[in-house]
């Protein structure tokens, strides 16, 4: 009797590979779920573009000439979106992650939010400054 | 997995996050959109050279190309379970996605101490 309860399997769900689209909120979801690749391929470009930059001058105009190839403009557009995709959506996810006190008070959600933007605004202007 | 690599990962996953969210859009613009079209000068090559041989700046680099991508493993582990992965199948599919991260990093380090 023992034995046949040791064998027994673990109860797992099965989901329909489709789920996603059944509901708005779940697309959504997806949505955010897959801007991962697109921050994924940012890191690979860019340690492409550093590594073109320490091969030497031509390497470097030449990743800057593929740059400004209409496919790849039209590439980065959409993965320039997807990463702001993934800002907006991590920033509202952020008061869910973590909930910091002031003496017995929660800080508001929307502080929490607020904060990260302004973070993010300040951090961009000085990478603006830096880069170019 | 075992248990108690997970809160390891999961901070991976989140500093990754973060630092992607924080970053990556001021580099994108500047890089991949305002520099080749023509709306802000990109840099010369010694300008450029100069501010990634930085030992600083190497190592932002690292943090900026590497936790990303263990964020991007772990999500994309996430949705492949949100996909129905299960059973043999799924410390495989792991072991390949943290291990393309670990080697992301590895491979980062490498340069920016070599390079």
């Amino acid at each position: 009797m023992g034995e046949q309860v040791s064998k027994s399997k673990r109860y797992e769900q099965q989901l329909p590979g489709w789920w996603v689209f059944k509901k708005k909120t779940w697309f959504v979801f997806f949505l955010r779920e897959i801007t991962c690749i697109f921050v994924a391929l940012f890191a690979l470009f860019y340690l492409n573009f550093a590594r073109a930059i320490y091969a030497g001058p031509e390497a470097y105009e030449e990743i800057l000439e593929g740059l400004r190839t209409p496919g790849m403009i039209a590439i980065h557009c959409l993965s320039f979106v997807a990463v702001v995709w993934h800002t907006i959506t991590w920033f509202v996810a952020a008061p869910k992650a973590m909930r910091p006190r002031i003496g017995n008070k929660l800080v508001p959600g929307n502080a929490i939010i607020a904060g990260h933007y302004a973070g993010w605004f300040a951090i961009s202007a000085i990478l603006f400054w830096v880069l170019t | 997995m075992k248990g108690r690599y997970k809160a390891l990962w999961w901070s991976f996953f989140a500093i990754g996050g973060m630092v992607a969210a924080m970053l990556y859009p001021a580099h994108m613009l500047v890089t991949q959109l305002l520099g080749p079209a023509g709306v802000v000068e990109v840099p010369s090559w010694e300008d450029a050279h100069a501010l990634f041989s930085n030992p600083f700046f190497r190592m932002y680099l690292v943090v900026l190309i590497s936790l990303p991508l263990f964020h991007a493993a772990h999500r994309i582990m996430a949705a492949f379970m949100d996909f129905g992965l299960r059973g043999s199948l799924r410390n495989p599919t792991a072991a390949v996605l943290y291990g393309s991260a670990i080697a992301g990093t590895a491979f980062t380090i490498f340069t920016m101490i070599t390079m």
